[in-house]
């Protein structure tokens, strides 16, 4: 039985993927296809190991403080005041992540199966399951991920029929093709599309036993994400030409919907209702960490009542893009805005922070 | 607590209100075939729907003109009582006028909607699909069923490979193989529709082409596309009595083709035929060493001729079904232009290599 | 009134003069009840007289033992306490012999001049059903033994199918009104001691005057009682109890009720009948697989088809969307109107037949099932696609080898309806992840609910969805988290022997 608060390596590697795998899998082929063309999952390993790299970054921070949160972390080098403003800062970000993600997924339900039902009945269903696991503590919430994590080899198994149909492995080819540029360019998006690692950071300080081999374990689930997320891509690529897949929203679910099965027509529709299921564990692992950040800010203990507040607020700015264009504009701002929170930030700290222990290393020398 | 019985209410109220996006299945039309003609500027659509009770043997059809496909559907559907659904469409029938146009434009609106089928045949027919939809055919079955059994079986003897609306589309959006389509036709001594042979696209536009049923084999063979069943007939004697006996009928239990491309400025193609087969009618054989050698033989001219014919008809229309342009993008890439790949395709010099092994006579030795 | 009560009951039996007085008390802290009743015996040493409650008492049993009494010679010292006599101190309360007497037994006082002495002479009157099998939990195989009404026979059918040492008892008493013994049993070995205490400190902390059955307290002793789902096992057979007690559960019984109460549970042991161990492995998996299957089927079915019919009918494979069609053509209301209307007969027809004396019963099943179900499709209220999907959850729901269960699974599937019937798919799946959310949550004496799934455990997959021969699990499940977790060795070693 766990602790409260404490889970293990795996269940830290289940929350990373979790969080991971989420909107992003069903656009994220054809946007970097978009840009990378046909070579769009050697982007996609390029953005994997630039992640496993970050991840880097994460892990030493954790192990230097093996004791503390990544807020502690913050105090600890810059002071009180600035890491206050940082964790404000944070809660802003995991919050325009919720409304992104909201409205993400809005776009794929208004587009695939309810034309009609109005955004605000969509999204009202959809945080309903999220708060309810998010008020609960750390152990439950990932308890609750491994066992979704289930249906992850269900998604697999039913885009592995795509090679016995009529698989076009000449669409990948020639390898390498559209150029180092394009290829390069596809890695942001391809990070985008792996947003969620930061889980890493902030559920890492959740572990407490054996942290460096429990950390270790955690550290290849944005492996698996990045694995799991090649396979996709390939798997879209060779069903589909390139410029139909440009013109193919979301080309996952249009393979399901080709795809011929006898006892069930259209298999889409039972993928995106397991779909919706990982989305909304995603979304919920932000909701979590805000309400913890929001906790923390005010100084409460429990972070229930956080929960409610937070989800008022992200649901009612959720309203504002209203077209897709506009959502279009708040994802490209939120793609680079992720950056500076999962990438920069994190790694600043972890360079103040050796520059701390040195100084203090000369000062007692 | 307070979730659950929030839930209750939302619950309830749907119950009360009913929903946006309810689609009774009670209320639909189902549609299973849909014709679609050139009139003038305009275009008709002929839609099938199948009888829903015991009572009626045909079902009920519609036609409609309008100024695009969605737009003769729109007013369709003022005329009907239900709602008419394209969910279950089966078949899409093109007629030769509406064919040789981009037919993408006609297609676009059935690809999109998230409702619609993607699994449906397509087929291009002699004539106007409106005409061939309303001849009275010497059948039990309904329209709808006959037509979509047609196609099925074509299949099922390797006239014509599966050809969703997705595949359709997926070439149609691929420069470097084009589509192909099984032509219905009406066959006036027996009062039926037949899938008289394939249709030759070229780029996004029929070519008015047609390959004969025993070259539709052959091409499929190629094309390593075959069905169930792959049957053969050649006059392989002259003078016989009586006139039967001069056909041979084979039976191919292995036929596979493969595509060698020239990695010089000339990209001269050679194809591969591998053919194992088994003499399923010829009833003057002696299965003896010497005698079989020579059917073998003999097969092997058949077929290089035949398959060399094939090809130049399909250079001729600039149609490239067996997707050599993919494979020159895809392995040669320095040699490949979008644009001017049709007119050095026509002109590509192309070897048959035919290699036929005889493995058994059937069952009569 | 109550003063004088409680002055009465601190009394003490050696401030008592005279044999009327002393009865007299008695009778007045006992409120006068006219089935208290005095007898005055003759013995040697002085006066003598036994009193109990006439209604409590095996009278055959009360004479016999007199008599024996009468007869013996005997000295206080001698009268050593057995099962049939207790002596009892001379200095208790009036109110510890008023309990002794509301218990069921007869007091003996002898007034002479050392002063009192008292014995209790156990002779209870006990009408008990004979040991028969639970109507609701048939096996095919093995035991036909089941509970009845008396606590003792009971551990007596448990204690004789696991005669271990580490197999304890523990009398609690709850009700302050009622005073029912409960009894709690356990492994000493194999169970947690934290899970002991646990369900020790919530039988005491109950505080209600009354205790009659089990099921009155299994509702002050879950872990959430808002929860659909049963926390406990309800069992009315040894030999469940004793293999959940040798997995390191504890088992709570109570006089008078018939039910094990076993916790702490996990979702899946309601599924598991003894049926299963019973028989050849493959079997026992393929109906435990079955049993799995039946639950997704009660809850989900009627939920799918109203999805499938009202949302999302595109998902009928081509040569099914036709005859789907042809079956609701012309039928008036909207599918979760006709979904409810047929739910709500077959309950209607279960609640009835329940109540039914068997023959009559039947015919209710007939008439509702048959009769309705042909004429409503006839009158062409309800297709008969409903029907088949009404019939089928029906037949499902009645697989589980649970009651609480069973009820559960009937009343989840009516939230699901409404969903499907308001967003489709996606309502059903809003649902499936409440639902799913919830049994993550939910704990059973503090030990996680959903245990081999979530948490994760692989070795006690074994006896899950599947169920592994018995020798390959060496294991206990983890859910009670046992203080012994190996089961056994290797049973089997013979085999590798003879092939060496």
């Amino acid at each position: 039985m766990n602790a409260k608060n404490e889970i293990t390596g795996w269940q830290l590697f289940f929350i990373i993927v979790q969080t991971q795998i989420g909107i992003a899998i069903l656009a994220m082929p054809t946007d970097i296809s978009k840009v990378a063309k046909h070579d769009a999952w050697i982007s996609m390993l390029l953005a994997g190991l630039l992640i496993q790299l970050v991840l880097l970054t994460y892990f030493f921070l954790l192990m230097k403080y093996p004791e503390n949160t990544y807020f502690d972390m913050i105090e600890k080098c810059l002071g009180k005041f600035i890491g206050r403003t940082i964790a404000v800062l944070y809660l802003a970000y995991f919050m325009y992540v919720m409304v992104i993600s909201l409205n993400g997924f809005e776009q794929v339900i208004t587009s695939w199966i309810f034309e009609e039902t109005p955004k605000w009945v969509v999204l009202l269903l959809y945080i309903i399951p999220a708060v309810y696991l998010a008020r609960e503590s750390v152990v439950i919430l990932a308890r609750f991920k491994m066992l979704i994590s289930f249906l992850i080899p269900v998604l697999v198994f039913s885009l592995f029929w795509v090679y016995l149909s009529n698989p076009q492995y000449l669409y990948l080819f020639p390898i390498g093709g559209t150029g180092t540029d394009s290829i390069i360019k596809g890695v942001q998006p391809a990070i985008f599309a792996l947003i969620g690692f930061e889980a890493f950071l902030f559920f890492g300080s959740y572990v407490k036993r054996d942290k460096a081999k429990n950390l270790k374990i955690a550290s290849f689930g944005t492996l698996f994400v990045t694995v799991f997320y090649i396979f996709v891509i390939v798997t879209t690529q060779i069903f589909f030409y390139v410029d139909e897949m440009i013109i193919v929203p979301y080309p996952v679910l249009y393979i399901m919907k080709a795809l011929e099965f006898t006892v069930v027509q259209r298999i889409d529709l039972i993928f995106l209702t397991i779909w919706m299921m990982i989305a909304c564990s995603s979304f919920t692992s932000y909701l979590f960490l805000g309400a913890n950040t929001l906790g923390r800010v005010f100084n409460q203990e429990k972070h229930t009542k956080m929960v409610y507040l937070i989800i008022i607020i992200v649901y009612g700015i959720s309203f504002f893009p209203e077209t897709e264009t506009e959502v279009a504009e708040w994802t490209d701002l939120l793609m680079k805005i992720s950056i500076l929170f999962s990438i920069a930030i994190p790694f600043v700290i972890l360079l103040i922070s050796l520059f701390k222990k040195k100084n203090r290393k000369e000062q007692s020398a | 607590m307070k979730i659950k019985s929030l839930l209750l209410v939302i619950c309830s109220s749907l119950l009360l209100t009913g929903c946006w996006d309810e689609r009774l299945l009670k209320d639909a039309y189902l549609v299973y075939t849909m014709g679609m003609d050139k009139e003038g500027d305009e275009v008709a659509i002929n839609i099938y729907v199948p009888p829903f009770d015991q009572f009626h043997t045909e079902g009920s059809s519609i036609y409609q003109v309008g100024r695009t496909i969605r737009d003769a559907r729109y007013i369709a559907n003022s005329k009907s009582a239900e709602n008419i659904d394209y969910s279950k469409l089966q078949l899409i029938m093109m007629g030769e006028d509406l064919a040789k146009e981009d037919i993408y434009f006609y297609l676009d609106a059935l690809y999109r909607n998230p409702h619609n089928n993607l699994s449906a045949r397509l087929a291009v027919v002699e004539g106007k699909a409106g005409d061939l939809l309303h001849k009275p055919l010497a059948t039990q079955k309904n329209t709808t069923e006959y037509f979509t059994g047609l196609i099925r079986s074509a299949e099922f003897v390797s006239l014509m490979p599966k050809m969703s609306l997705q595949y359709a589309c997926t070439l149609l959006f691929d420069p470097g193989q084009d589509l192909y389509l099984p032509y219905l036709a009406f066959d006036e001594q027996t009062n039926r529709g037949e899938v008289s042979g394939i249709a030759l696209f070229n780029d996004k536009k029929f070519t008015g082409t047609v390959l004969s049923q025993e070259q539709a084999t052959l091409f499929n063979l190629i094309n390593n596309k075959l069905g169930n069943v792959v049957r053969l007939t050649r006059k392989y004697k002259e003078k016989e009595e009586p006139e039967t006996g001069n056909y041979m009928t084979i039976e191919t239990t292995m036929g596979k083709a493969k595509i060698k491309i020239e990695n010089n400025a000339t990209l001269a193609t050679t194809i591969k035929i591998q053919i194992k087969a088994v003499v399923t009618e010829y009833a003057p054989l002696v299965p003896d060493e010497k005698a079989m050698r020579e059917v073998e033989e003999w097969w092997t001219k058949e077929i290089k001729k035949d398959a060399e014919e094939l090809v130049g008809i399909m250079q001729e229309a600039k149609s490239d079904g067996f997707g050599i342009g993919r494979k020159v993008a895809a392995f040669h890439p320095q040699h490949w232009d979008e644009k001017t790949w049709k007119d050095k395709y026509a002109e590509l010099p192309v070897i048959v290599e035919v290699d036929f092994k005889l493995i058994g006579t059937g069952l009569i030795d | 009134m109550d003063k004088d009560k409680r002055i009465n009951q601190d009394k003490k039996i050696i401030e008592m003069v005279s044999i009327p007085e002393l009865f007299k008390e008695v009778s007045f802290f006992l409120g006068n009840t006219q089935d208290f009743i005095k007898r005055d015996i003759s013995v040697d040493e002085g006066e003598a007289f036994c009193m109990y409650i006439e209604t409590l008492v095996d009278r055959e049993r009360l004479e016999e033992l007199l008599e024996w009494f009468q007869r013996s010679m005997w000295e206080v010292g001698e009268v050593a306490t057995t099962s049939d006599f207790q002596i009892i101190k001379a200095d208790s309360s009036i109110n510890d012999i008023g309990l002794r007497i509301v218990k069921g037994e007869a007091v003996l006082w002898i007034l002479n001049d050392n002063g009192w002495t008292g014995f209790s002479l156990i002779c209870p009157l006990n009408r008990f059903r004979a040991i028969e099998e639970p109507k609701n939990e048939q096996v095919v195989r093995g035991s036909h033994a089941g509970f009845n009404e008396s606590v003792l026979t009971n551990i007596n059918q448990i204690r004789s199918k696991m005669r271990s040492k580490n197999l304890v008892v523990r009398y609690l008493t709850i009700g302050k009104e009622t005073n029912s013994t409960c009894v709690l049993i356990y492994l000493d070995n194999i169970a947690n001691q934290m899970v002991v205490e646990e369900y020790i400190m919530r039988v005491q902390a109950i505080d209600s005057d009354m205790a009659f059955s089990i099921g009155y307290i299994e509702e002050f002793i879950e872990d959430n009682s808002w929860s659909p789902f049963p926390q406990f096992l309800n069992t009315e057979r040894p030999d469940r109890v004793a293999a959940n007690l040798a997995e390191g559960r504890i088992a709570l019984m109570m006089e008078g009720s018939p039910t094990a109460l076993i916790g702490p549970v996990n979702f899946f042991a309601f599924y598991q009948s003894p049926d299963d161990y019973n028989g050849r492995f493959l079997v026992g998996t393929f109906y435990r697989l079955l049993r799995i299957l039946s639950f997704v089927i009660a809850v989900f079915l009627p939920a799918l088809y109203i999805a499938v019919i009202g949302f999302h009918f595109e998902i009928l494979p081509d040569d099914l969307a036709l005859p789907a069609r042809r079956a609701v053509e012309g039928v008036p209301y909207r599918p979760i109107v006709e979904a409810l209307l047929l739910e709500l007969t077959i309950e209607l027809i279960r609640e009835a037949g329940i109540r039914l004396p068997n023959p009559i019963g039947q015919t209710i099943g007939i008439v509702g099932g048959l009769v309705i179900g042909d004429a409503v499709v006839n009158a062409g209220l309800i297709s008969n696609l409903m029907i088949i999907v009404v019939a089928l959850t029906a037949i499902s729901s009645f697989v589980v080898p649970s009651v609480e269960m069973n009820t559960t699974v009937r009343i989840l599937r009516f939230p699901f309806m409404l969903l499907a019937s308001g967003f489709g798919f996606y309502g059903i799946a809003i649902g499936l992840m409440l639902l799913t959310i919830h049994l993550v949550k939910l704990e059973s004496l503090r030990s996680p609910y959903l245990t081999p799934l979530a948490p994760f455990h692989i070795s006690s997959l074994k006896d899950m969805f599947i169920r592994m021969p018995s020798w390959l699990q060496n294991k206990r499940p983890p859910g009670a988290s046992p203080i012994d977790k190996k089961r056994q060795g290797d049973s089997r070693w013979w085999k590798n022997e003879r092939e060496k």
